[in-house]
């Protein structure tokens, strides 16, 4: 049998209650492990140390806007391939279009969801974001 | 058919009044008008020199006339200059409204929904303590709330024309210390003293009160705020001429030299509160200038990046 990978997910918030919201809430699922960044520098830090599987990124962040690290992250050869989802609560055009043109592969504004709708929603995107096992 | 061209639209573009009320700024800070001002000037200037220069054959004087000249046009370039950037600093702050209120307002209030709707789908599943932990943060986001929404409802009212102060003689001491005991449990969390320290014999001020106990409060908060964990706050009031001056000093991150001339401004966050995570919608200090302003006393502040600030009004 394919042995089951972990999959590594950055969640980019500095909000500590919405961190242990989503970590609680997605780490029942044993595949997937939470890597907490609570700001735009440590973000790229952790998303450099852990090359996790994939990205969760607020937009309005200490030290370092959700947007410069969009950037930052397809700039960098190592970081460019992995998919980001966006979590704001940015709700303009412009914002989605912004994030959209810089790579994001989602963009969910958190005020529209209820707790069990937004997880199943990043649950699904993630599912479909991140490729299955290679060796399946 | 027949072009018939849009009186109503250029007559519009004619009303300065209008033009200038849409930018909600003074009709001497309204670039429209300093540039039909500009015009006016010139063609005074160049119909008064043809004249002068007929009468007066002296090349000494008709010199004078173009640099006094000069002198006006330069001036009403730079009033039209300075009256474009406050324009162009009014649509940036609208622009960071938006952001602070996505952030200060609705985050709060999705943090508020999903806590609740985890309460409500796994109540039991909970331990105690995630219970309270829970409980706490719902809570905490309500306040914030509620702390955002007051502080935009009194932006709103500082500014409306019809502003009124109802003066009253208090004691600026016994309002201070009454604010300072609100603030003891804000402070005690993170290890913070307040020390009040009085000059002798003040006598009381003449101002409004509640108005003024909005602008301690704002100054205090930020106090505890910026400052460092177990550090002192000090406030002093002491006498200032006829006036009583009050202020109060933290030992904590200061203010950036950059920011220092528009840390009164409407919806202004200094970059370091963003760096050390502060939270706040950048009201409170212009807030506090409308009404020190309004009441006819002074407002400013001393700082020193990583030492601390001092801010100071007086009554």
């Amino acid at each position: 049998m394919n042995k089951e990978k972990i999959y590594k997910i950055l969640f980019v918030e500095d909000e500590p209650g919405f961190q242990e919201i989503f970590k609680n809430a997605l780490e029942k699922n044993r595949r997937y492990r939470i890597v907490q960044a609570f700001d735009g520098q440590e973000g790229l830090k952790r998303a450099r140390e852990e090359k996790p599987d994939l990205i969760l990124l607020d937009l309005i962040l200490p030290k370092k806007s959700g947007f410069e690290l969009l950037k930052d992250f397809k700039e960098d050869k190592d970081l460019a391939a992995i998919p980001v989802i966006v979590l704001t609560n940015l709700e303009s055009g412009e914002d989605i279009e912004k994030a959209t043109s810089l790579g994001a592969k989602a963009y969910l504004i958190k005020a529209d969801y209820g707790l069990d709708e937004i997880t199943s929603r990043i649950e699904k995107i993630i599912k479909d974001c991140i490729p299955d096992d290679e060796n399946k | 058919m027949l072009y018939t061209p849009n009186f109503r639209k250029i007559f519009n573009l004619l009303n300065l009044k209008k033009q200038c009320d849409q930018y909600r700024v003074g009709l001497w800070g309204c670039p429209q008008f300093l540039f039909v001002i500009m015009g006016v000037v010139i063609v005074i200037s160049i119909i008064g020199t043809n004249i002068a220069v007929r009468r007066y054959a002296e090349p000494e004087i008709s010199a004078l006339v173009v640099m006094g000249v000069t002198a006006i046009l330069f001036a009403i370039g730079h009033a039209v200059v300075s009256s474009f950037e406050r324009v162009a600093e009014d649509s940036l702050a609208k622009s960071e409204f938006i952001s602070i209120v996505s952030h200060e307002l609705r985050n709060p209030l999705t943090s508020l929904r999903w806590q609740f709707d985890l309460l409500k789908r796994d109540y039991f599943n909970l331990s105690e303590k995630q219970r309270q932990e829970a409980l706490e943060i719902i809570g905490n986001d309500s306040k914030r709330m509620n702390e955002v929404v007051s502080d935009m409802l009194a932006v709103h009212r500082v500014e409306e024309k019809a502003f009124k102060l109802n003066p009253e003689f208090f004691s600026l001491v016994d309002l201070t210390g009454i604010v300072a005991k609100n603030y003891e449990k804000q402070a005690q969390k993170n290890g913070v003293k307040i020390e009040i320290s009085v000059q002798e014999n003040l006598p009381p001020v003449f101002a409004d009160k509640k108005k003024i106990q909005m602008v301690i409060e704002h100054l205090i908060d930020n106090a505890l705020k910026y400052g460092r964990q177990k550090q002192t706050v000090r406030v002093e009031i002491e006498k200032d001429g006829k006036k009583t001056r009050w202020s109060v000093s933290d030992q904590g991150v200061g203010i950036l030299k950059k920011d220092a001339e528009k840390i009164f401004q409407k919806f202004f966050r200094a970059r370091n509160a963003f760096w050390h995570q502060i939270e706040g919608i950048g009201l409170g200090l212009y807030i506090a200038r409308q009404i020190i302003e309004k009441s006819g006393g002074e407002i400013n502040f001393k700082s020193r990046e990583n030492k601390g600030s001092t801010f100071w009004f007086t009554i």
